[in-house]
């Protein structure tokens, strides 16, 4: 955890120097360690859904990664992911890392929980199963697990032709009972 | 030594791991020890696991097969979740060096490893212990999501580096060692923390670290 907050510093003097600024609306382990919620074990990386497109920062948190080990340190990638609507309007800001130019917000939890829910979905079948782990600390409502059922399946409906949207209802529903049945 | 789950992940960290709970540790991690103890901990959670898939899968064929075969003496184990652990350490190993150390005894415990739903493909490692698994895929990608690269486990972990340079194991452990716990001054104490009996820890100093540090090479 010191090695994750000491690479951010590390980016942080760097954007002092070069008077640059990002701002990390995060997503994954962290955020739900941010959050405060013991999710016990996390792996060591920031996953933020806000773009990083600025070449030489890319280039500065790649530095970083090398000389860290962390190879993953920095998650570039997660900023693909579909959001639910207006997702930034419940942003929390985070304070307790000191840093003058880097933002943190945190998803909201109801947002974590609609995340994770469309994770586990795509990712359980390569079986990753690590998101119904932090369902099972999350502990959300079955109302909110319906909710993200339904946040998963207009998110992958919408390019499906009718026959495939059957079927991804029929998933979602085998997801929603095995979430269900996990957090029993 | 058998580990709770704190230190587990402190040392586990301190050979690799991203998995944290808290600090990592700086002192000496026995890998054959630590092997003894992913038969507790492998099913402590989705990520431990995979953490532990991707060690063995990079760093198993380090291990040795006669120290770990001591040390399992000493402990109650479900020799299923022993014969998967060696199966994936044999995974990208062709020699099957673990093969003597494949257990028959009768299942210690009662659960299978982890609920999986049907949908969710299986780790043939396991599988073929009867032990319920989540396939691990080798994905270059998710294994930096829970390991360190390579060039750095190389460059701060001397219990991996000295083995992956071919010294043998005793040579390479009581090395790493004195280079990770420098206060270590006797023998007795050395051979203690690395598993090895004190007749050939002995012979390891005066053979292969003395001449070092009386040229202040140590």
């Amino acid at each position: 955890m010191e090695q994750l907050i000491e690479n951010l510093r590390k980016l942080d003097n760097f954007l002092q120097r070069k008077n640059k600024e990002i701002t990390l609306h995060l997503i994954g382990g962290m955020a739900l360690h941010l959050h405060g919620i013991n999710i016990g074990r996390v792996t060591q990386d920031w996953d933020s859904v806000k773009e990083v497109s600025d070449d030489e920062i890319i280039s500065n948190i790649h530095e970083i990664a090398e000389a860290s080990g962390l190879e993953k340190w920095f998650d570039l990638g997660a900023s693909s992911i579909s959001l639910p609507d207006n997702y930034e309007s419940r942003l929390i800001e985070y304070k307790d890392i000191k840093l003058s130019n880097i933002k943190i917000y945190l998803l909201s939890k109801k947002d974590i929980v609609l995340l994770k829910v469309a994770a586990y979905h795509n990712r359980s079948v390569q079986g990753v199963m690590r998101d119904l782990d932090d369902l099972k600390n999350l502990a959300p409502s079955k109302d909110l697990i319906d909710e993200a059922i339904e946040f998963t399946y207009e998110k992958y409906s919408q390019d499906l032709a009718e026959r495939f949207k059957k079927s991804l209802r029929k998933d979602l529903e085998d997801v929603k009972e095995e979430i269900l049945n996990a957090l029993k | 030594m058998l580990l709770n789950k704190n230190d587990f992940y402190k040392e586990f960290s301190s050979v690799g791991s991203l998995i944290i709970t808290g600090d990592s540790k700086s002192t000496y991690t026995d890998l054959e020890m630590l092997f003894v103890n992913f038969l507790d901990h492998v099913f402590n959670d989705d990520r431990t696991y995979r953490a532990i898939t991707f060690w063995l899968r990079r760093y198993g064929k380090f291990l040795s097969p006669k120290k770990l075969k001591k040390l399992l003496k000493k402990k109650v184990y479900d020799p299923r979740v022993l014969n998967a652990l060696l199966k994936v350490s044999d995974s990208n190993f062709p020699k099957n060096e673990f093969k003597s150390l494949y257990s028959e005894g009768e299942a210690i415990s009662s659960s299978n490893g982890f609920k999986l739903p049907k949908r969710v493909p299986r780790s043939q490692e396991f599988l073929e212990f009867g032990l319920e698994a989540p396939l691990v895929e080798d994905d270059p990608n998710e294994e930096l999501h829970s390991l360190r690269t390579t060039k750095w486990v190389y460059e701060n972990v001397p219990e991996i580096r000295n083995r992956v340079m071919g010294l043998t194991k005793s040579v390479a452990d009581y090395r790493a060692l004195l280079e990770k716990e420098k206060d270590i001054k006797s023998i007795y104490k050395a051979s203690k923390k690395i598993y090895l009996c004190y007749a050939r820890a002995h012979e390891v100093f005066h053979k292969h670290i003395l001449p070092l540090k009386k040229d202040g090479l140590m």
